[in-house]
């Protein structure tokens, strides 16, 4: 006997049909038959709304998501999956309370829902609730050991806080369950970077590149190498990010800017022209370039960049700074003194220096 | 009219031939009065131009002798343009005046006109007017020149003026080569077609006091700098008498002010304080032991209000030097005898204004010697540990220029300083200037950036897409049920059931029947075409297809299978053998069947068939005949293929002749329709 029954629904079946040749086991038989063909039709019903809320979430229509999954949810209230992927559809809606419940009953029917949990965190995340998100990668962490990310997310949030002792601690955690983590590794050089071990720092982000030879890591440990005063290694090290990434317009900005401190502005000058040929939009670079322009008394090409970079960013102190030194030896003193000024109310001392001494 | 008109063509057209015009009758025989009048003219002119050489040779201004003696020239000049010493003339007293850039095209003229007969001082002046035009090398090979040509008794009394424009020739060309970080803008809301002078700050360089000879002597003036500009300007009319007036110096505090005037043509220091909104009348600044028969000018107060600088011709030599005076007493009763500044800002030539920084360790003053490039240049020194000033350094172009620059007064923070200047490009006359200076080089800021937290940098790809699910067909199950039973006494039997899969050819469900019924149950899922192979010991085995529709809930088939005796005779057939239309290809999906019956020959190795075809009454006798004998050989072929000896098989067609069912319905013709085979031998 061959029946197809794929999920764990069964629903009992009472109707009976008079037949008098059959025995009541071919009868019970009979509606027993009948009941899988029932149930069947309901399974085909739930997998189709199922998969409707599938193809909805990856259309990003996650309203429409979530109503197919609820329709799932109505036919079969014990659908981990449903309550999941309808927590992620409300998650993308950014209703990350009720996500959390999602998540939670997700969870709750099926105890081996891991990424239910850590979903629940990154919800918190989102909340800016760090500390139930703290909290929660704990209780992930301690149904699930092996999560590695999980450690990894609680070393960015205390990164973000600024609290790099217990960054670190986290981050290290990420690396004992994963040693290969070239994230952690990157990031726990970021925090040995802040609190100035660069040796430390250095050392991590090496060990990051081995693992996972990113562009962005190689222009860390370029960054890391110049603030630790070692210039040649920082450009060694931005020249390997753009090998890594020939599109990376952040490398070439920042080896420009070493350039530009060993004075090599010729250098410095070609760097800063690349990455803005990668991005045009690329404020940073525009406002550096524009320092070449100014020390080459090449003014109104200095001030077009920085009206650009201004244009992009309107709040960019070092553009307006810039833009400020640029407009004064042009003689717009005026708008140098506006520039100045601005540059100090968004919170840039040595604004206000140039404005009283020149523009007072 | 008409002949003067005729007369100035006349002598432009000689001037395109560069002809000397001298002024002789007999060149203007037609224009006797002008000729006359022109005459005079030069004569005039000629005496204040001799006035203006000795008050130069003198050391002394003299740009209202030169400008009298322009009142006369110029109108000589228009008379006859192309005389040679005239056009000198006209360049020379222009030279000396405070439009001195208007020198230059006379001065060519002359030369031009004169040729190689120019007078040897013509080359003294143009050195001066390219000096002015800033070509210090052509400047200074026409001083040389001059020094060359002029006989000793001309040269002697402008041998030190000679020498010392030669040296400024020198210092032009080293100072212009310099950069200086400052730009000097002529400050125009201050500045009349006139000449304004002396501009003097307060510390905060909020006021500004200056001077301007609009009215014909020179008041005193005052503005604000509101938004960066100057505004409110009003004289001073407490201050201002019908002479000249001069503003030279404003009290850090902005509250005091000195200033000269002139009694009986000689002047001396005066004070004025600020009273509420007004000056007082000015008094007499320092006692009479300072305030000599001589000339007292432009003074300035020192940071600690003990001393006073102040410009002087009183002193040795007649020159116009800086010295000072400290007081005695608090009440400045008494003063102390002037004293000079010393050798080192002292020089030799003209010294024209001073100014003391507020650090009281800065002096700016106005000289024509030192390394001027070229009329009053603004020099600064400072006093060294020992109370000595030291040497002066020009304060470099574009402060300074060929030009007169004077009255250089600076802001407390050296911000902005002012001054005047005659140079090119004015109002007229003395113009006030502004110079900023540009302090330390103000370096633009780079910046860089990094990525430094990873997942910030290179995101994690967001695993958690939903993926869908393979959807199970709701396909309904039917009951399929039954009885095995012996066809001849309809006896239960019990048989094997084999449920294959057409689409497949795999087995579905293999069950026996019971043994005391017959009857067997089970359940196929609805919509496919499934064979069924029935096996019992002693019988023919039996086979049929059969579709299972789609359905409801509560679907079943019931079917009774009667099974054959392996009898000699008795005929099957073959209900899943299929071929196409017209066609005697064995199809594929017959082949399950035929290999249960290849099953069947090898399990009974004594049996022999014939196999037979039969079509319906459809179409021709012959051709269902031929088609029918066809397919029972390709049947035959299969069986042969798979190992069967083919002398145990027959294979015969029989068209339409053997009908099992009537032609005349659908169902019949379908039945009739069919591969058989009938055991021959067993």
């Amino acid at each position: 006997m061959s029946v197809v029954f794929s999920m764990g629904l069964f629903w009992a079946y009472g109707q009976q049909e008079a037949d008098s040749t059959l025995t009541s086991e071919e009868i019970q038989f009979r509606d027993s038959i009948a009941a899988i063909n029932t149930n069947n039709v309901l399974i085909q019903e739930i997998q189709e709304s199922y998969n409707a809320g599938a193809e909805d979430f990856a259309s990003s229509n996650f309203k429409e998501a979530i109503t197919s999954f609820e329709s799932v949810i109505v036919l079969d209230s014990a659908n981990a999956d449903a309550y999941f992927n309808k927590g992620l559809s409300h998650k993308e809606l950014k209703n990350y309370e009720v996500a959390i419940s999602d998540f939670e009953s997700a969870f709750s029917i099926d105890d081996s829902y891991f990424d239910a949990i850590f979903n629940i965190a990154k919800c918190y995340e989102l909340l800016n609730n760090k500390e139930l998100a703290l909290s929660t990668y704990d209780r992930l962490l301690s149904i699930d050991p092996s999560r590695a990310e999980a450690a990894y997310n609680q070393g960015v949030l205390y990164y973000l806080q600024k609290d790099y002792d217990n960054a670190i601690k986290a981050y290290s955690k990420a690396i004992k369950i994963d040693p290969y983590y070239a994230y952690a590794l990157n990031d726990r050089g970021s925090c040995f970077r802040a609190l100035e071990d660069y040796d430390k720092a250095i050392a991590d982000y090496l060990e990051a590149s081995k693992n996972d030879p990113q562009a962005f890591i190689f222009n860390n440990l370029a960054s890391a190498y110049r603030k630790a005063g070692d210039k040649d290694q920082a450009i060694d090290f931005y020249t390997k990010a753009i090998q890594s990434d020939a599109n990376y317009e952040m490398a070439y900005n920042n080896r420009g800017t070493v350039y530009f401190e060993s004075e090599n502005y010729d250098m410095a000058l070609k760097d800063f022209k690349k990455a803005i040929e990668i991005n045009s939009d690329y404020a940073m670079a525009l406002c550096n370039r524009a320092a070449i322009y100014h020390l080459q008394e090449h003014y109104t090409g200095a001030l077009a960049d920085l009206e650009q970079a201004v244009k992009l960013q309107p709040k960019n102190v070092t553009a307006l700074l810039n833009r400020g030194i640029t407009r004064e030896m042009l003689r717009d003193v005026e708008g140098a003194c506006q520039d100045w000024q601005k540059a100090y109310q968004l919170g840039m001392e040595k604004a206000n220096e140039y404005y009283i001494n020149n523009c007072e | 009219m008409k002949q003067f008109i005729t007369l100035v063509l006349s002598l432009m057209t000689c001037g395109l031939f560069a002809q000397d015009v001298a002024f002789k009758k007999g060149n203007f025989k037609d224009y006797k009065a002008g000729f006359e009048k022109a005459k005079a003219n030069l004569e005039s002119g000629d005496e204040w131009l001799e006035k203006g050489k000795a008050q130069v040779l003198s050391m002394v201004y003299a740009a209202n002798e030169y400008s009298k003696a322009l009142e006369f020239y110029l109108p000589a000049q228009e008379f006859n343009p192309n005389n040679a010493d005239l056009n000198r003339k006209v360049g020379h007293a222009y030279l000396y005046t405070n439009t001195p850039y208007k020198a230059m095209p006379f001065l060519k003229k002359s030369l031009e006109l004169a040729g190689d007969d120019a007078e040897p001082f013509l080359y003294f002046l143009l050195g001066k007017a390219y000096q002015l035009e800033q070509d210090f090398e052509e400047a200074e090979k026409s001083f040389l020149r001059y020094g060359t040509l002029a006989s000793d008794k001309e040269l002697e009394p402008y041998k030190k003026l000679n020498r010392k424009h030669i040296k400024e020739s020198k210092s032009g060309a080293e100072i212009f080569g310099m950069k200086t970080r400052v730009w000097v803008d002529n400050v125009k809301e201050l500045n009349s077609f006139y000449d304004d002078i002396a501009p003097s700050i307060s510390a905060d360089g909020s006021e500004i006091i200056f001077n301007t000879n609009k009215s014909g002597n020179f008041d005193i003036y005052s503005a604000e700098r509101k938004n960066r500009k100057w505004q409110s300007l009003k004289a001073l009319n407490s201050l201002n008498s019908e002479g000249d007036d001069v503003s030279s110096s404003l009290a850090y505090d902005g509250q005091r002010l000195l200033l000269f005037k002139y009694t009986d043509s000689q002047s001396d220091i005066y004070e004025s304080k600020l009273k509420g909104t007004e000056w007082s009348e000015p008094k007499l600044k320092m006692s009479k032991v300072v305030n000599t028969d001589a000339n007292e000018t432009f003074a300035s107060y020192d940071p600690q209000d003990i001393k006073v600088y102040f410009i002087t011709d009183g002193g040795y030599g007649g020159d116009k030097n800086i010295s000072f005076s400290g007081k005695k007493d608090m009440k400045e009763t008494f003063w102390g005898k002037a004293q000079s500044a010393g050798q080192e800002v002292n020089s030799g030539f003209q010294e024209g204004s001073v100014y003391m920084a507020a650090d009281g360790k800065t002096m700016y003053f106005c000289s024509q010697g030192h390394t001027s490039i070229g009329g009053y240049d603004v020099f600064v020194s400072y006093r060294n540990e020992l109370g000595l000033w030291g040497e002066p350094i020009n304060m470099g172009y574009p402060i300074n220029t060929p030009y007169d620059e004077l009255y250089f007064s600076i802001s407390a923070n050296g911000k902005k300083a002012y001054f005047a200047s005659n140079r090119d490009g004015g109002n007229g006359g003395m113009d006030i200037y502004c110079a900023t200076f540009w302090g330390e080089p103000k370096k633009p800021t780079v910046a860089s950036e990094d990525n430094l937290i990873a997942s910030i940098a290179s995101p994690i790809e967001d695993t958690y897409i939903p993926k869908s699910v393979e959807v199970t067909l709701a396909n309904s199950l039917t009951v399929f049920k039954g009885r095995i039973l012996d066809g001849l006494l309809q006896d239960p039997i019990e048989a094997e059931i084999k449920i294959f899969d057409n689409a497949t050819g795999d087995v579905y469900a293999v069950m026996r029947s019971n043994s005391a019924t017959g009857k067997f149950l089970l359940s196929l899922p609805s919509g496919l075409n499934y064979g069924i192979s029935v096996e019992a010991e002693g019988y023919l085995f039996h086979s049929e297809n059969f579709n299972l529709p789609e359905g409801s809930a509560y679907n079943m088939i019931n079917k009774d299978i009667e099974l054959k005796n392996i009898d000699i005779g008795s005929k099957i057939a073959l209900r899943n053998v299929f071929f196409d239309t017209g066609k005697a290809e064995v199809k594929i999906d017959s082949y399950p069947e035929l290999d249960r019956l290849i099953q069947l020959m090898t399990d009974v190795p004594s049996l022999k068939i014939e196999l037979s075809g039969h079509t319906d009454n459809v179409g021709g006798d012959a051709a269902n005949q031929k088609l029918s004998q066809r397919r029972a050989e390709a049947v035959r072929a299969y069986l042969v293929s798979r190992s069967v000896d083919g002398s145990r098989v027959t294979a015969m067609g029989y068209g339409a002749s053997r009908p099992v069912n009537s032609n005349n319905t659908k169902a019949g013709r379908a039945n009739n329709r069919r591969t058989e085979f009938e055991i021959t031998a067993n």
